[in-house]
């Protein structure tokens, strides 16, 4: 789905937590997400303003307002930090449609800040496939 | 200023593989300026890189095509466009002139310093940054061969004055300047104790094909029936570029812009037009800066040059520069940080929410900093990480927090599309900063977060 240039390769610790925080978003399990966050973690969303400090907080929104256990993830390398695409079913069953670009602080072996852009339009920038085949997941 | 104070300085030099921008990038390089060299030939950035030394951070530009959103960021790397460099002028007389010859330089060069402009107003420049656009003694009187040429490089000049005049309204959103320039006929440093750089581009020849079978003078445009010598298919061949030092340093632009603190440019961007011949055998960059208390302009004409890029920099710069250069150079140097106009992240904007908060309607994209792939400001094969998110590039240190700075013309594929911006400066760059109250607070307040 990348573009060679653009797979990730993020130093082994980062590799590593990127590679838990995709695992605990597969399964959804907000309490592995949280665990994976720095106590005083921020969590924001442009193009939203909005955001959010704390472990808690992050964990309290996520569990109000996501169900990512049907989304993909693809990592992608951006701004030098750990970082991935995801792919999201409109509808539940329904085909995969970009949806975000989540790029993670990490500090410590923890997340420290997630920006998730919530832009599709990133992945083009990003040579991300627009309409992903399922299969390729 | 003297090379050594360039030394910790990053500038970024668009256009940096050919003509006026190789040699500002080489110039830059030599006394110490961490400089990031754009341009959309990465051989001829190699070459460029090979020659000053491996120290230099050379970023290959894309070219892009708008994205149907038609958002200069979003868009989408055009692989299969054709290469097409900078332009130079095309030479033709009115009669056979042809509309898509007289508007290339518009589809390249002056987008391009739209694009740039654009996005450094919008981008998280670090305080005291100047931007230079680069235009052309064409600008100014015109050509009669190369109208198109002229045009564009007149337009270049009206971007960066209004993006001056916008920057010098609001400081404290914007608090870098804004300079256009041009080749300079002569060689003439303008203030004692000032400093200059000098990209000298030398044409050797300058007589042009007329596109009717005879040949003119480039600037004139009288006929001239004799085959010049060094004249290859029709355009002046530029037989070399450079750029060196004369007593200091300083920063201009090939091709479009250089992004610079303002400690390693000229407080006065230079330039006495009046003096100044495009067609000249020599024609040269000069940019002059005032650094003590002693220096005076010495001609009304750098004032007015002055005037007209600095907005409300005017009086005190026609008042004789003084200590005023230096003065403004420190004056400028504003808090940005809470900019409205500028990039931001949410946290610049709003504080934080509760975990059952909605999340809102979305703001337009020119309110938030962007990521940006690796690929596209990192030489391939090179690690982007660093120490505390410093990407070390040879010596050259790059904030990993780049900004995307997309660009992307309506019509051409042509000019470079995106670039990064190099944020934040070492710590030997802020040592050569007059602190003041704003920039000790943003001190006392450490780097901005990352992104």
């Amino acid at each position: 789905v990348t573009r060679d240039s653009a797979a990730a390769e993020p130093a082994e610790a980062d590799r590593e937590l990127l590679a838990r925080y995709i695992e605990a978003f597969e399964r959804f399990d907000v309490d592995a997400l949280v665990a994976l966050l720095h106590e005083d973690a921020t969590l924001d969303m442009p193009p939203f303003a909005l955001w959010m400090r704390g472990r808690d907080e992050i964990g309290r929104w996520m569990r109000a307002n996501d169900d990512c256990s049907h989304d993909r993830f693809v990592p992608v390398a951006a701004n030098g930090q750990p970082a991935v695409a995801v792919y999201k079913p409109k509808t539940e069953g329904a085909e995969l449609e970009p949806f975000a670009i989540h790029l993670l602080d990490t500090t410590g072996g923890r997340i420290t800040a997630i920006h998730a852009f919530l832009d599709p339009s990133l992945f083009e920038l990003f040579g991300l496939e627009i309409n992903p085949a399922a299969e390729l997941f | 200023m003297t090379g050594s104070e360039l030394t910790g300085t990053t500038a970024l030099v668009t256009g940096a593989s050919r003509g006026f921008g190789r040699g500002i990038a080489i110039a830059l390089h030599e006394p110490g300026a961490n400089v990031v060299a754009v341009a959309r030939s990465a051989d001829q950035l190699d070459r460029l890189r090979d020659e000053v030394g491996r120290t230099l951070v050379t970023v290959t530009a894309r070219r892009c095509r708008p994205s149907s959103r038609g958002l200069a960021r979003r868009s989408v790397p055009a692989d299969d466009a054709r290469p097409q460099r900078g332009r130079g002028a095309t030479h033709a007389a009115a009669a056979t002139a042809h509309v898509a010859t007289f508007s290339r330089n518009w589809d390249v060069d002056t987008q391009h310093v739209f694009h740039w402009t654009r996005e450094a107003l919008l981008a998280p420049l670090a305080p005291g940054s100047t931007v230079i656009a680069m235009s052309s003694g064409a600008a100014l009187r015109g050509s009669p061969l190369s109208g198109g040429y002229a045009a564009a490089k007149a337009g270049v000049r009206f971007i960066a004055s209004y993006a001056a005049e916008e920057s010098a309204r609001s400081r404290t959103r914007h608090p870098f300047r804004f300079r256009p320039a041009q080749p300079h006929a002569r060689d003439r440093p303008r203030c004692r104790g000032g400093v200059g750089v000098r990209a000298t581009q030398r044409r050797r020849c300058r007589r042009v094909h007329r596109g009717d079978g005879h040949h003119a003078h480039a600037r004139t445009g009288r006929q001239v029936d004799r085959r010049p010598r060094g004249v290859d298919g029709g355009r002046p061949r530029r037989v070399f570029a450079r750029a060196r030092w004369s007593v200091g340093g300083a920063v201009t632009a090939g091709g479009g812009l250089t992004l610079a603190p303002m400690s390693a440019v000229p407080a006065s961007g230079a330039i006495d037009p009046s003096n100044s011949s495009p067609t000249a055998a020599s024609s040269r960059v000069t940019a002059t800066a005032c650094s003590g208390p002693r220096t005076k302009p010495k001609t009304p004409c750098r004032t007015r040059w002055c005037a007209h890029g600095a907005g409300s920099q005017r009086s005190r710069i026609a008042s004789g520069c003084g200590r005023g250069c230096t003065a403004i150079a420190t004056n400028v140097c504003l808090d940005m940080l809470k900019g409205r106009t500028r990039r931001a992240q949410p946290m610049d904007l709003v504080s934080a929410a509760t975990g059952d908060a909605r999340l809102g309607t979305p703001r337009s994209e020119a309110t938030w900093v962007q990521p940006v792939p690796d690929d596209f400001v990192m030489p391939a094969g090179r690690d982007p990480r660093g120490p505390r998110g410093v990407a070390r590039v040879g010596s050259a240190r790059v904030h990993r927090g780049v900004a995307a700075l997309g660009s992307a013309p309506a019509r051409g594929l042509d000019s470079p599309r995106c670039v990064a911006l190099a944020r934040g400066r070492s710590r030997d760059a802020a040592r050569h900063e007059v602190p003041t109250r704003s920039t000790a607070r943003s001190a006392a307040r450490g780097p901005r977060s990352k992104l």
